[in-house]
This record gives C-alpha cells, sequence and structure tokens, in this order.
C-alpha cells in the first residue's frame, strides 16, 4: 500500500513539474512574444511617420519642380566637454577655418546644445565621433528645395521652417503634399524658360518696371507657362522685396486697355451690329476735362474690323453706346470677370470695375479703362472669345477632371469673326501689332497702350502695355497674354512706347521658339484657305 | 518502467524548451535584420531623392541653354527644320 501511495506522489508532483513547465513555456510564447512584437511593430511605425515627407511637385513632361531632401545638422553638448581645446583643433582639421567655436568661452561652456554645422555628411561625423568627447549627435531635418532655382517662381510658392505651405501651389494644395502625395503640374519648364527670357529681354531693353506673361491652353485651360517679373529664387529665404514677391500675372490687377476692344466686339457681333458704320472723325466730349479721342485720325466712316484693327476708341465707345449698360455687364459675367478665378494657387484677385450707370462709365470700359483685371483673366477671356465661344476653366494641374460644365458663350460664328479680324491686328499692313508677325505661323491679337493711373490722375508719360491673342488663329490651340509695366520711350523704338513697339515684336520671336516643343506644326496655308473672314482694311488716310 | 517514461518526458520537455528557445533567438534576430533593412532602404531612398535633385539642378533649361550656347556650334531650331515622317517619306517616293 505504501508503495503504491509513494508512487502515486511521485507521479502527482511529476506530472505537476511538467504542468508547470509546460504552461511556463506556453505562456512566455503566447503572452510574452507578442508583447516583443508590439514593441517592434511601434519602433517600425515611429520610424515610417518621421519618414512621411512633403511629395514632389514635377511639370508636365516629369521634370523635378519642387523635392525634400534630407540633411544631417551636427549637435554639440559644449558642457560636458572634457577638453574643448583639443575638440576644437580637431573640427576644425575635419571642416577647416571656418569654424569658429572657442568652446573655452564661459558663453559655451553654459550652453547645453549647439548647432556647430548644418548639413554635414556622415562620413565627416564618423571622424567626428572618433575625437572621443561626449555630447556630439546628429539631428535629422528635411529642407525644402527647389532645383530649378527661379524656374517658376510664383506658382510654386514657399513653404515654412516647418515644411507648411505659405504661398502658391504649396499653400493651396498643401494637404495633398502633406501626405506625401506627387502633384504634376501642366507647366512646361522649358516653356517657361523661353518666355522668361524673352519678356526679361523686352523689360531690360524699355528699362521696365515689371511684367507677366502667360500661355494657356484655348481648349482645355491647362496652363503652360506663368511668368512674372520680377522673380526670385525659390529656395533663398531673405532680403526677398515686396516687388519679387507679388505674382503679376494673377494677383495684379491692370487697366489692360485696347486689349479689351476684343469683348466689346464680340457682344457687337453677337448683338448683330457687326456691319454698321461709325463715325469717328470728332472726340467725344464727356466732360470738360474729360473726353475720347484716338490717336490715329480717320475722317471717314468706319465698319467694326476696321476700329479694332485701327483701334479706335470713339468707334468702341459709340458702339458700346449702342449696346447699353446691360448686355456689357451680362458678357463681362460670361467672361469670367465679375469674379476670383479658381485656380490651383492662392495668389489671386477679385477684378475692379466701376459699377455705374453713367455713359461715360460703360463707354471707358468698352476700350479697357474703368475695369481692372488680372493678366489670367485677360488669358480666360481671349481663350473663351477665340476657341469658338466654349468656356474654360484656367488649371495648373496636368490631370484635371473639369467638373464645370462648358457652356456656349459665344457663338462659333462670332469667335471666327473675332479671329478674322485678331488675324488682321497682326498681318494687315494697317494693324497696330504688326510687328508680331511670325513667316512660320498664322498668329493673331490685339495691342493695348494704357496711360498708368498714378496718384490719382492718369499719368501722360507712363503706360502698361499689354497683348493678347492665339496661335494658330485659324484654329487656336493656345492662348497667350503679355503685360509690361511702365516701359519707357527708348531711342530705337523711335521714342514710343506702346504695346506695338514693346511687346509686339517678341511674339512672333517666342511663338516660333515654344511651336516646336507644344508640338504644333508650322502651317503652310495661304491666308486665303484659312478659312477666315476677309474684311477691307482701309487705310487711315484714304 | 515507468522511472524510464518519466525520464523520456522530462527529455523531452527540456528539448522543447531548447527548440522553443532558439526558434524565439532566430526570429529576434531576424526582427532586428528588418529593422535594419527597413532603414537601409530608407537611408537609399533619401539618397536616390538627393541624386534626383541634383540631377534636375543640374539639367534646369537655364543652366542647359547657357552650356549648349557656349559648348554646341548650333543654330536655333526654326519652324522649318520641323518635318512630318509622313511628308518625308513622300518627299523621298516622289523623287524616286
Amino acid at each position: 500500500m505504501d508503495n503504491i501511495k509513494k508512487i502515486k506522489l511521485k507521479l502527482f508532483i511529476c506530472s505537476l513539474s511538467f504542468f508547470i513547465i509546460y504552461f511556463g513555456v506556453a505562456f512566455s510564447m503566447l503572452i510574452m512574444k507578442p508583447n516583443e512584437k508590439i514593441n517592434y511593430q511601434s519602433n517600425f511605425k515611429v520610424s515610417e511617420k518621421k519618414s512621411k515627407i512633403r511629395g514632389n511637385i514635377y511639370d508636365n513632361n516629369g521634370y523635378l519642380i519642387a523635392t525634400t531632401i534630407r540633411k544631417h545638422d551636427l549637435i554639440v553638448n559644449p558642457s560636458v566637454l572634457r577638453d574643448p581645446k583639443k575638440f576644437e583643433l580637431e573640427l576644425k582639421k575635419i571642416f577647416g577655418n571656418n569654424i569658429n567655436f572657442n568652446f573655452e568661452d564661459k558663453f559655451f561652456t553654459n550652453l547645453k546644445y549647439l548647432k556647430v554645422k548644418k548639413n554635414i555628411s556622415l562620413r565627416d561625423y564618423n571622424k567626428i565621433l572618433k575625437i572621443g568627447e561626449p555630447g556630439i549627435r546628429i539631428e535629422e531635418n528635411y529642407v525644402r528645395k527647389y532645383p530649378g532655382k527661379s524656374l517658376a517662381t510664383h506658382i510654386i510658392g514657399k513653404v515654412d521652417i516647418d515644411g507648411k505651405g505659405v504661398s502658391g501651389i504649396e499653400k493651396k494644395l498643401d494637404n495633398e503634399l502633406s501626405s506625401s502625395k506627387d502633384i504634376h503640374l501642366s507647366i512646361d519648364s522649358g516653356i517657361q524658360n523661353i518666355l522668361k527670357q524673352l519678356l526679361l529681354d523686352q523689360i531690360i531693353k524699355f528699362e521696365a518696371d515689371a511684367g507677366a506673361g502667360i500661355i494657356m491652353n484655348a481648349n482645355s485651360g491647362k496652363i503652360k507657362s506663368i511668368i512674372s517679373l520680377p522673380d526670385f529664387d525659390n529656395n533663398v529665404n531673405n532680403n526677398l522685396s515686396k516687388k519679387q514677391v507679388f505674382n503679376n500675372a494673377t494677383k495684379g490687377l491692370y487697366e489692360l486697355g485696347s486689349t479689351l476692344k476684343i469683348f466689346t466686339a464680340a457682344m457687337a457681333i453677337e448683338d448683330g451690329k457687326d456691319n454698321q458704320l461709325i463715325d469717328v472723325s470728332s472726340p467725344i466730349l464727356i466732360s470738360k476735362s474729360h473726353r475720347i479721342s484716338d490717336i490715329r485720325k480717320i475722317n471717314f466712316p468706319i465698319n467694326l474690323p476696321e476700329i479694332i484693327v485701327h483701334s479706335s476708341n470713339i468707334g468702341t465707345a459709340k458702339i458700346a453706346n449702342s449696346l447699353g449698360h446691360h448686355i456689357q455687364k451680362k458678357y463681362f459675367n460670361l467672361f469670367g470677370f465679375d469674379k476670383k478665378l479658381n485656380i490651383e494657387i492662392i495668389e489671386t484677385s477679385t477684378p475692379l470695375i466701376i459699377d455705374n450707370n453713367h455713359p461715360s462709365s460703360l463707354m471707358s470700359k468698352s476700350f479697357g479703362y474703368g475695369i481692372q483685371i488680372s493678366p489670367l483673366h485677360l488669358t480666360k477671356a481671349t481663350a473663351i472669345a477665340l476657341n469658338g465661344g466654349k468656356s474654360i476653366t484656367p488649371t495648373l494641374l496636368q490631370n484635371k477632371l473639369n467638373r464645370n460644365k462648358v457652356i456656349q458663350v459665344l457663338s462659333k460664328e462670332t469667335s471666327r469673326k473675332l479671329r478674322s479680324i485678331l488675324y488682321l491686328v497682326v498681318n494687315d499692313k494697317n494693324g497696330t501689332g504688326k510687328s508680331a508677325k511670325s513667316y512660320y505661323y498664322p498668329i493673331g491679337g490685339k495691342t493695348g497702350t494704357v496711360k498708368k493711373f498714378i496718384d490719382g490722375k492718369y499719368s501722360e508719360t507712363e503706360n502698361i502695355v499689354a497683348f493678347t491673342g492665339a496661335f494658330p488663329i485659324h484654329e487656336p490651340e493656345y492662348v497667350f497674354t503679355i503685360v509690361i509695366d511702365q516701359p519707357k520711350p527708348q531711342k530705337f523704338s523711335a521714342m514710343k512706347n506702346t504695346a506695338g513697339w514693346v511687346i509686339a515684336p517678341m511674339i512672333g520671336k517666342l511663338i516660333n521658339r515654344i511651336s516646336p516643343l507644344l508640338k504644333i506644326k508650322p502651317s503652310n496655308l495661304l491666308p486665303s484657305e484659312l478659312g477666315l473672314e476677309k474684311y477691307k482694311i482701309r487705310g487711315a488716310t484714304l | 518502467m515507468i522511472k524510464r517514461t518519466y525520464m523520456l518526458i522530462l527529455i523531452s520537455v527540456l528539448g522543447v524548451i531548447f527548440f522553443n528557445y532558439e526558434i524565439k533567438n532566430k526570429y529576434h534576430h531576424k526582427e532586428k535584420e528588418i529593422v535594419l533593412i527597413n532603414k537601409l532602404i530608407s537611408e537609399k531612398k533619401q539618397n536616390i531623392k538627393l541624386m534626383r535633385a541634383e540631377l534636375a539642378y543640374l539639367s534646369r533649361p537655364e543652366r542647359l541653354q547657357s552650356i549648349a550656347e557656349k559648348q554646341l556650334n548650333m543654330k536655333e531650331i526654326l519652324p522649318t527644320d520641323i518635318w512630318n515622317i509622313n511628308d518625308i517619306s513622300k518627299l523621298y517616293f516622289e523623287k524616286n
């Protein structure tokens, strides 16, 4: 009996120890391991969160415009250095003599954190560690870099120290960019460079203050280039003047003068008033001090195409007067002059339009005084007028789904007539923009020269000049707008500073250079084969 | 007889413990390796990014243009220099 009891006890002890060991192992496998696993995974997550860096910005051809790169900063805790003198010497050995820290100085020995050098290589860091001093580490930082420098200054904008966008696309699309999404723009960096150069040439030649240029697809509204001068290098943060930072092309509001005659002509043609003859021989008196007059005196009645080609203020004002306030306002709203343009940058403005029922404001608005719009507004309106009358939405993105419904603003026939008139402005011998002519591409456009409004009155010497148009004009693919602020009269321009002298010469060059990039074939059509209306333009003197 | 069974059980338990320890150890090693590799990958990715930025900086249109003007003795492209492949083949067949 005793024996059996003994055996039972032994068996019990054995099975107990077995169970203890067994469950101990099971416990360590089931409970301990997952714990450690969670630890590891959370480590991963932390490192991944850190590496969630701002997305890149690319242009239409995949050229990198903005990117975020990592850099290492060397941090030293001078209060724990054992041999400051030696450490300083060793640092000088590695970085050269431009490191000037006297670590023995009391000022430094009290410091706990000192950024000794920004952006060091890991190889240098290893060398510093080998000095054998405590209190040395590196800090990882991310910086936003713009490899193209001043390629697309105002479109891209800037970020602050924390990597949050403060202007341009960086601000408007901050949500996408900060969640690591890449953005592809419709901008073409090659065209951007060409437009900037040509514009800069003209600005320097005519000692102008500022300039803006836009090239946009006439049918899809995709913007190929926006230039605003003066500009700056996006990588530079200090010493920027207000003028450099200001985006003239989308934020700047200007009275754009005769370029707006295109839209008065559009209203007149839509209203069936394009064939009447108008007497433009005598100025219109509005008040004692103010009257509407022309530079070219024409003393016989002329029709609408001739009014536009000769750029007659009197003729345009009379047409507008016959149309009335109501129609003008309706069309200005349809062309988008009533509101801000919604594009992918924050720098946009609402046009300023004089809104009263006086006939003088109606007449002056018809040829571009008393209405301040941005060059981008003008580009959009020109596109609508020339692309067959369809409304468009300007955009800077490569693939944007256009949710806005396309409205037929003008009839196709009106648009064709406008194209014919603008073709003549550039290609007729009486046209104001004839130096814009290109021998390879049919171009159409309208010049505009405005007296600048300075200190409450219109200056007699300072001008703003503008040119807007499309190419190839018989089937417009791209529209362009160039604005130059305050060009000075030059000897080589016969002391003139009008749009025909300042901007028109660069248009032909510009289009010859950018068309191959935009894949537009040179036209070998005769003027009569373009499918445009053939208007006869009489000279200023018969 | 019973003693032998005890011994067997004991040995197998010890075996299991050892085996478990080995696997755990390996697992830890691999985990550490993964962390290291991931770190390396992100490092390399950062380097690639830096190189891309460098490439974009060197191939910015402004710089390419000035180099081309200095180094290449070539004229600006004129629109007449651009031909459609169909037009060229047409010309070729007309000649022959």
